[in-house]
């Protein structure tokens, strides 16, 4: 989950987890977890929801802060830490 | 002989595990090639000189972003049509690679800030991606079959 603050990370997990999902879903099956239900039919979006959405969590975040960055917030900052000390 | 379930999962797993490699050197240089042009451009003052001639920061950033997108999502458009031509079956992963994009270029903008050189931009940016796309997801994978 912590790695989920890093986009490239989602790109590895959905290629392992498409390689894997028979076995993933036969061992969530098997064992006790708090793990969602998955299901072994590749079509079923509900399995990627989370990363799709993740995406678009990252994409209004970093835009943000770019926004934040070019408007001068990072002055803004320092001079706050500035008067601080 | 039949192959039994054991060493086609196996085989499935390397394949998966030389596609996530490939994925994290070719991703990884690409990120690195955008944070670098964008870093030159700061460093070497002609961003400012752009700015200071009435350019509008936010055209900068947007037509940025359109021509990276662009690029990428190339990039990706042979790598989806390599795995359905090479029969890998990842019949979901294509989205995310799709996506992966839109998410990771604002991210390599923003951590372009943090490098006061190129070169030291794309080092920073290859070790950040090739190490979450290939040692993240590993790792992760492997830790989720220990109880």
């Amino acid at each position: 989950m912590i790695f989920k603050v890093l986009p490239p990370y989602t790109l590895g997990a959905s290629i392992y987890f498409d390689a894997s999902i028979k076995d993933l879903v036969e061992f969530r099956d098997a064992t006790l977890g708090e793990g969602k239900q998955l299901t072994a039919n590749p079509w079923v979006l509900e399995n990627l929801y989370g990363d799709m959405i993740s995406y678009m969590i990252h994409f209004v975040f970093w835009v943000s802060v770019l926004i934040a960055i070019e408007m001068g917030a990072e002055k803004t900052v320092k001079d706050f830490f500035f008067k601080l000390n | 002989m039949p192959v039994t379930n054991e060493v086609f999962s196996r085989k499935v797993m390397g394949n998966a595990a030389a596609v996530i490699f490939l994925t994290a050197v070719a991703y990884g240089m690409l990120m690195t090639s955008i944070v670098g042009g964008i870093v030159w451009e700061r460093m070497s003052g002609i961003k400012h000189m752009q700015m200071i001639s009435g350019m509008d920061r936010a055209a900068y950033w947007i037509a940025n972003f359109i021509i990276d997108l662009i690029q990428v999502e190339v990039i990706v458009l042979i790598s989806v049509l390599t795995f359905y031509l090479a029969n890998l079956k990842y019949s979901t992963s294509w989205i995310i690679y799709m996506l992966f994009p839109v998410a990771a270029i604002p991210l390599t903008y923003v951590t372009s800030y943090f490098f006061g050189s190129e070169s030291a931009a794309q080092t920073g940016t290859i070790f950040m991606n090739f190490g979450t796309i290939l040692f993240g997801s590993t790792l992760v994978y492997y830790l989720r079959f220990i109880k």
